[in-house]
């Protein structure tokens, strides 16, 4: 599935940037997921990144694209998680209108796939601060090395390394497990 | 690897394997390849520019006028829209301005205009806009008059709109296949659909007919990769009445078009043809439905019957697909003077399924063509769009109850036409 990803700086034009959201969409939206919760928002956060860099072309500038879109992905995430926080702060409730069923069926699924012990680690997963909970996403759902999550996040591999562990242990400390 | 790191590992991929390849939402179809010729690309970078500008000079101007700073207004205050509700709405301007404007659900403001092509020697007015199924791409088509031949040989041109979030920049672009044949005299605003999978658009239109007075509704179905097209024409027409069709919408598995069909009495030397209950000879509209599969032909033997005038449905002021095969119909009942409104659900066996929304206070005005369904390009969200007695009402139907979009900005009296 990476045929279609230029090398390292080779310059993404407006084909190459479809090739590289049709091979890695479902990908993308499952990390916008991961961070965000819900899969319209999370589809939302990567649609927006697509039309962006298309538009703009800002990928022709990057050496590697694909941790250039992560990184853009995790963004768009940030700014929706602020935005949640605001709109929580205001007491702002959502509703849905679910004529087809659609939002009933995806919850149905969630709990058949879900289990309460998966709950449970998502729920101390979300209350990590965030940049522990990226490393921690990057790490062990995509499974990116120590460089390449310092190359999506814009940090050194040292950061990483030392952001990884602190998280592992306020998780393992959250869950009642030894670290 | 520690409990902990199995642990996680486990819970995020059981996490993730919630979103289904199959079941994604399509990206927007952008443009891959060179534009072609046409009309010149909307400077998008120029209106928030223009605009900043002028609101800076005007606060300039009140602090040296009034020798202080005006307080902060108050935001609008709109509620919060539930995650993965459309983001914008299309909607006419106000005459004389008719350029389709895209608006922000949330708050109504403008998020960028679809300037109408200048194209030399046309004259170019907006009929019809539809969503695609990634919420960020309409469809508008546009009725093409040769200024030197006139009226006579007006065609229709459909451009694919794109916008980045926010809308600072858009492009216009004619879609494969275009130029198709043009809206008559008797024009009803015609009706588009991007088909579910976002690779369809099926919209009405009229070609004139030889003796240069009917103008019949056909059905035109446009693969948008390819531009080849398949038409349904012709074969539902009654003597001395005009046939139209209202509204089209995609069945959930794109396989058909629900449409509505209409005989309307057309008025002499005007443009108006009146759908009017109650008057001698009314025959009241028809649901039917179009299986796509069979890629062109005449109208009777394409689509079959769904619902049509009775006693539980009096007046089928406007019809859409619904889930499970079945429809979502919006019927006026009681008398003309103070009709009410439901919009319910009806089963693919014609069989009622459930009121999903009920009002009293329908209006007079325009019975009953002011009426209008239009689902959301996810098909989560109903709109509906009615004239009540104190003016246009647009709002998403929640749970029995009407929400009312932003969309009562003094510039956007018209009806919302895709979101």
């Amino acid at each position: 599935v990476t045929d279609s990803i230029p090398p390292p700086g080779v310059s993404l034009d407006a084909g190459a940037i479809a090739a590289l959201f049709r091979d890695h969409h479902a990908e993308l939206v499952r990390l916008a997921l991961l961070m965000v919760k819900d899969l319209p928002t999370a589809e939302d956060v990567v649609q927006d990144v697509y039309i962006s860099l298309h538009r703009r072309n800002r990928a022709q500038a990057v050496d590697t694209p694909l941790p250039y879109v992560r990184a853009a992905v995790l963004n768009g995430c940030r700014s929706v998680l602020r935005r949640r926080g605001i709109a929580r702060r205001v007491g702002l409730t959502y509703r849905a209108w679910t004529g087809d069923g659609t939002t009933a069926l995806a919850s149905a699924e969630s709990e058949v796939i879900l289990s309460e012990d998966r709950r449970q680690v998502l729920g101390a997963l979300t209350r990590l601060p965030r940049r522990r909970r990226e490393v921690l996403v990057l790490r062990y759902y995509l499974g990116l090395s120590e460089a390449e999550i310092a190359a999506v996040l814009g940090i050194s591999a040292g950061t990483v390394k030392s952001t990884a562990a602190r998280a592992l242990a306020a998780l393992a400390r959250d869950l009642g497990e030894p670290s | 690897m520690t409990r902990t790191e199995e642990r996680l590992r486990d819970a995020l991929s059981a996490s993730a394997a919630r979103v289904r390849d199959d079941r994604l939402r399509p990206l927007p179809a952008l443009e891959t390849e060179p534009p072609r010729p046409g009309p010149r690309r909307h400077m998008g970078w120029l209106v928030p520019a223009a605009a900043a500008m002028s609101v800076l000079l005007i606060v300039a101007l009140a602090v040296a006028l009034t020798g202080h700073r005006h307080d902060k207004a108050p935001s609008a205050g709109y509620p919060a829209l539930p995650a993965g509700f459309p983001k914008y709405f299309a909607q006419f301007g106000v005459p004389p301005k008719l350029d389709v404007v895209i608006r922000s659900t949330s708050t109504g403001a403008e998020v960028t205009p679809a300037m109408t092509p200048d194209i030399p020697g046309w004259r170019l007015t907006p009929q019809s806009v539809a969503a695609a199924p990634d919420g960020r791409t309409f469809y508008i088509a546009y009725q093409a008059v040769d200024l030197q031949k006139q009226q006579a040989t007006s065609q229709t041109w459909i451009y694919r709109l794109t916008f980045t979030h926010g809308g600072s920049a858009n492009s216009m672009e004619w879609i494969k296949g275009d130029p198709f044949p043009g809206n008559g005299l008797l024009a009803n605003g015609g009706s588009m659909a991007v088909s579910p999978d976002g690779t369809k658009l099926a919209f009405t239109g009229g070609t004139q007919q030889q003796d240069g007075q009917s103008w019949p509704d056909e059905i035109f179905v446009v693969d948008l990769r390819t531009g080849a097209r398949s038409v349904w024409r012709v074969g539902l027409s009654r003597p001395g009445q005009t046939f139209t069709i209202p509204g089209l919408s995609w069945t959930p598995d794109g396989r058909s078009l629900i449409f509505r069909a209409v005989w309307c009495r057309p008025v002499p030397n005007s443009d108006v043809c009146l759908d009017d209950p109650g008057q001698p000879g009314y025959r009241g509209p028809q649901v039917r439905s179009l299986d796509v599969e069979t890629r062109g032909g005449t109208l009777d033997h394409g689509s079959t019957l769904r619902l049509s005038q009775s006693a539980r449905y009096p007046v089928i002021a406007d019809a859409v697909a619904g889930p499970g095969g079945g429809l979502i119909v919006a019927v006026l009942s009681g008398p003309a003077d103070a009709a009410s409104l439901t919009v319910e659900r009806v089963g693919a066996s014609g069989k009622p399924l459930g009121v999903l929304y009920r009002s009293t206070a329908y209006g007079t005005v325009g019975l009953p063509a002011s009426v209008t369904l239009t689902p959301d390009s996810t098909r989560r969200y109903l709109l509906l769009t009615y004239n009540s007695p104190h003016g246009l009402v647009s709002g998403w139907i929640d749970h029995g109850k009407l929400r009312f979009l932003p969309a009562r900005h003094p510039d956007s009296g018209l009806p919302i036409t895709a979101w």
